[in-house]
């Protein structure tokens, strides 16, 4: 059953005086230890993670007319799947059916999302390459774009997936969200 | 008037739409106006050199490079607070509140942000004098997870503080 209502977008992370409740200050601490695991990890398996997803953006690039192999590219992520993870598996107070669901579907759209942005990236380098490139705007948000783009789509997906639920808890139960 | 059959839209799924595409403006508006980042790359420099003379060395200035000893770094678009602040300031701006605590917000983000990045540089430049090798651990790993933690870490906090606030 899906929950409604609950304390809305100002309920989220505070205490009912505004400071950061007991339960809070756990799912930093949780969220901390599982992202000294996590981030390792992601580090350590950055390359093969890059070559993973190379033939996926290169068949999108054929896609979309740019006949280009692509064996890997320079992108911060897997970091922002190991950050999203570690927010998931710091929350506790959510279920465990509901962190699962949360894990699965937010680990997909980030992966869609960072396959996404390799795509885009490298399209606008291959029109620089070409001779035809695009506006120096253009090139400058797609630098924007994936300098920070790890820094928002975690917190981000995390929010639209568990946000509502953990709001939604009663104040007790909370996990620091609240 | 509200429909009361309708069911309440999900308020953290707004939160993260609105966040998403004031993101995505702020993007495009200091893409589309490159004095921003000029202005803010020439302030990275001087201010990092300005510490460094604070700190004792002798820095070595050169257009957009900072140079102390052997380690030199280059000041780019992403070495600024720019982009971490436009960040922070578009989720400040789509979340629900008064106009002028969204404004308190940025304005103390920014002095914030800003000596952030310079301790981020600075211990970047250590790092390049001192442990080389760990340039790369530093610069890419170490500093992209402070930074995201610092992000949600503030916007939390003002989030708290606007809720105490009368």
């Amino acid at each position: 059953m899906r929950r409604r209502g609950g304390a809305g977008a100002h309920g989220l992370w505070t205490s009912g005086d505004g400071r950061l409740s007991r339960e809070a200050w756990r799912w930093w601490l949780r969220f901390l230890l599982w992202s000294a695991v996590l981030f390792p990890l992601s580090w350590l398996g950055l390359d093969a993670w890059h070559r993973t997803l190379a033939p996926v953006v290169t068949g999108l690039l054929y896609a979309l007319g740019f006949p280009f192999e692509v064996r890997s590219f320079e992108l911060l992520g897997p970091y922002e799947i190991a950050f999203f993870l570690a927010m998931v598996l710091a929350t506790r107070s959510a279920s465990r059916a509901e962190r699962w669901r949360a894990a699965l579907i937010g680990v997909a759209g980030l992966v869609v999302v960072e396959i996404g942005i390799a795509t885009l990236a490298i399209v606008v380098m291959l029109r620089e390459s070409t001779g035809h490139p695009f506006p120096p705007a253009i090139v400058a948000l797609r630098d924007g774009i994936a300098a920070s783009y790890p820094w928002v789509v975690a917190p981000g997906a995390w929010i639209a997936l568990l946000g509502q639920v953990l709001a939604s808890r009663p104040r007790e139960r909370s996990p620091g969200l609240r | 008037m509200t429909d009361p059959r309708r069911p309440h839209p999900n308020p953290a799924r707004t939160f993260v739409v609105r966040f998403a595409l004031l993101w995505g403006a702020l993007l495009s508006a200091q893409a589309f106006l490159p004095s921003i980042m000029t202005g803010a790359i020439a302030g990275t420099v001087a201010s990092t050199a300005a510490m460094l003379r604070l700190l004792g060395a002798r820095p070595e200035v050169l257009g957009d490079t900072v140079g102390v000893g052997t380690a030199t770094i280059q000041i780019v678009p992403e070495c600024t607070p720019v982009l971490a602040f436009l960040t922070l300031a578009a989720a400040i701006i789509a979340f629900p509140g008064a106009a002028r605590h969204k404004v308190l917000g940025c304005a103390a983000a920014l002095p914030i942000l800003w000596a952030y990045n310079l301790v981020r540089i600075l211990t970047t430049l250590a790092v390049l004098l001192w442990a080389p090798r760990l340039f790369d651990v530093a610069h890419s790993y170490l500093w992209q997870g402070i930074t995201i933690c610092l992000l949600v870490g503030l916007f939390v906090a003002w989030a708290g503080i606007v809720r105490r606030a009368p």
